[in-house]
């Protein structure tokens, strides 16, 4: 060790562990200690700290502190303050050991120096968060919740592959911008796609997730996409592949949630959508669409957190998620509606709330690298967000059909927790300045130019138009939507019936040869073997043996059958006299 | 017993909701003129009202699209992968 400075993901993986003995209030005061003294800690690491240790003749750092890994330290932090908040009624312990394990791992990742420490923590991610889909006790979370990890081990696997190439080709460990394109910067990229859920590698996310707890979404929420969207903005800033895979994300986002019953499953791709912004901006490249992508995501966590919040909120009270099951909560859930409303209005990005102080920066990098196509294609998602993530989800919760629920908001510890979030998101659409400071780098943006808001409200309110006059046409239908998981859930069986019918054909072969043919043909020929012979002699020589043509036939006597009874009994006496004797001589 | 909060539930409310919202959606497109235009990337920026139409088009587009999609391709019933 060459520094006494701890990784901060320590104090996570330490309070799991201390949460195994506490109780009650403790426990409580416990999971909302641990991320609230991690926050001041990360305030306080100095950039350059460092936690570096020799493991064979490589050098692993597992603290590597500057302003980027710091701006996701602090909203991981917030995060995970927020989301205990909560989840701070939850009675059992699996719940709040996964999730602090989750986060710390999260935290891990982001404060990794070297791809081994990134690796470690990149697959214990995957194993603590399946925890909180499986929590909820049911036979689809558990299925989903087994795809779900396995998904990752194949990811997880991918990345491990084109870390140990690049470590074989240069010969280093340390997490580092990659430009040279090779096997090995492919195959971490599509690790890191994998969990950034950029299409087609998506579906395990809007599969998995509606089946957490109503709790556990608004963690998985936060962490492995926004910690993929780290490791891209870290490994792979200015690759342009992810200029338009981000683009085609935001846009495939907002499609499936239109198409979509499930309300937690609508904000499943709306996380793919927004993502998609993040993506852009990182392979986009500059430095102000790289702030643009750390500040979004940033904001992004706070606001989807919040809509996990209120639709958890609902599936809590209710024990429901559909919008064809819900509907007419404004009468009695009046503040999660407004906190609903205020994240609705973040993640579309109505001037004074989060998403338009961060979203447009995204925007403006691309006007000003001149890329046209790829600025209509976002202006077009920031349309379609408003569409399903600002009023649909809201519309159909909230209001829409009176379906007769009568509960009230939730508990007091969840209202707190969107209470805060809303604040936040207010605060950072107000007064974006703190923000804008934390950022990798130097911000020379202005959000709130007259142009800017005319042109973003129009924008909004006339998708509002849209989405009233085709309201018919988004009429709520009690469907599921095929996604790439159909490969290894209905395609799987396919692949499994396809397999299954050759391998049984070939059995049924096998068996008919082995088992069926071959032991009647020596069974028939062990009981009738002198005729057996002559049959194969006549057959083979094409002679017919006129002696031996009156035995062969139907039900004619075997030769055994012509020696008279009494031969064999006489041989038995004539052996027996025989042992006899040697018998007497001894 | 306290009364419901039922504000959305009433027609008259549903119809002054709806003529507000038209008034802001003239004053949104209005506004335009009354901000000098400096900001001129594109060719289509002059246009007042553009980001207002392109709002209303593009969803409608991606409302169709999807609509099409889910009816004629991706929608299956619920039970679709236990069977």
């Amino acid at each position: 060790m060459t520094s006494s400075l701890l990784p901060p993901a320590l104090i996570f993986l330490v309070g799991a562990l201390i949460l195994l003995v506490v109780k009650g209030r403790a426990k409580q005061f416990l999971i909302l200690f641990i991320p609230a003294v991690t926050f001041i800690y990360v305030i306080k690491l100095a950039p350059d700290a460092s936690l570096t240790f020799h493991f064979l003749e490589y050098k692993l750092n597992c603290l590597h502190v500057d302003k980027l890994s710091k701006v996701f330290g602090y909203i991981f932090c917030i995060a995970a303050f927020g989301s205990f908040l909560f989840a701070a009624h939850i009675k059992g312990k699996l719940e709040h050991f996964s999730a602090l394990i989750y986060v710390g791992s999260a935290l891990g990742v982001v404060f990794a120096g070297d791809f081994f420490t990134l690796y470690i923590f990149w697959e214990f991610m995957a194993v603590a968060s399946v925890m909180l889909i499986w929590a909820r006790r049911e036979k689809k979370s558990i299925d989903a919740g087994f795809r779900y990890i396995l998904v990752h081990i194949v990811g997880g696997l991918v990345l491990l592959a084109g870390i140990l190439l690049h470590v074989h080709n240069t010969g280093s460990l340390t997490v580092g911008r990659i430009q040279s394109q090779n096997i090995a910067s492919w195959l971490i990229l599509m690790g890191f796609m994998l969990n950034a859920a950029v299409p087609p590698l998506s579906a395990w996310l809007s599969d998995a997730y509606p089946e957490s707890t109503a709790t556990g979404g608004v963690f998985l929420s936060a962490f492995t996409t926004k910690t993929a969207v780290y490791t891209l903005l870290r490994v792979f800033p200015g690759w342009d592949i992810l200029i338009w895979l981000g683009a085609i994300m935001t846009i495939y986002g907002i499609i499936y949630a239109i198409m979509e019953n499930d309300s937690r499953r609508i904000l499943a791709y709306s996380i793919i959508n927004q993502v998609g912004f993040m993506v852009c901006g990182i392979g986009i490249g500059t430095t102000m669409a790289l702030n643009g992508a750390a500040a979004h995501a940033f904001a992004h966590i706070i606001y989807k957190g919040l809509l996990w919040m209120a639709a958890g909120s609902v599936f809590y009270m209710t024990g429901k998620t559909k919008c064809t099951e819900l509907g007419g909560l404004y009468k009695t859930m009046p503040l999660t509606l407004i906190c609903c409303s205020i994240a609705a209005a973040s993640i579309s990005a109505f001037p004074l709330t989060s998403g338009f102080t961060t979203k447009t920066m995204i925007l403006e990098a691309a006007v000003n690298q001149h890329l046209t196509i790829i600025y209509i294609f976002l202006e077009a998602a920031s349309a379609g967000v408003f569409l399903h993530a600002g009023i649909k989800f809201p519309y159909f919760v909230f209001f829409a059909k009176d379906r007769g629920w009568r509960v009230s908001d939730p508990k007091i510890n969840m209202q707190w927790a969107m209470v805060f979030f809303a604040f936040l998101c207010l605060l950072i659409g107000i007064y974006p300045q703190p923000l804008y400071n934390i950022l990798p780098y130097p911000v020379d943006y202005h959000a709130y130019t007259g142009m800017h808001v005319i042109r973003m409200l129009q924008l909004l309110f006339f998708s509002g138009l849209a989405f009233f006059a085709l309201l018919k046409l988004l009429k709520r239908t009690e469907t599921i939507t095929m996604d790439t998981d159909w490969f290894y859930r209905k395609g799987s069986k396919l692949l499994l019936y396809v397999f299954t019918g050759i391998a049984a054909g070939i059995a049924n072969f096998l068996n008919y040869v082995f088992v069926k043919r071959l032991p009647e043909t020596l069974a028939a020929f062990s009981k009738k073997p002198v005729i057996g012979l002559m049959d194969m002699y006549m057959s083979a020589t094409g002679r017919e043996n006129p002696g031996a043509k009156c035995l062969i036939g139907e039900r004619k006597p075997e030769l055994v059958n012509l020696i008279p009874a009494g031969v064999p009994v006489l041989i038995a006496v004539v052996f027996l006299s025989f042992l006899a004797f040697i018998f007497m001589k001894g | 017993m306290k009364r419901e909060f039922d504000w959305f539930d009433k027609p008259d409310n549903l119809k002054r909701l709806r003529i507000f919202s038209y008034i802001i959606l003239a004053v949104s497109v209005l506004a335009e003129f009354l901000i000098p235009s400096h900001a001129v990337h594109h060719p289509w920026d002059k246009i007042p009202g553009i980001y207002a139409l392109f709002g209303f088009v593009i969803c409608a587009v991606m409302i169709i699209v999807s609509k099409l999609l889910g009816q004629y391709w991706l929608k299956r019933s619920e039970d679709y992968y236990d069977k």
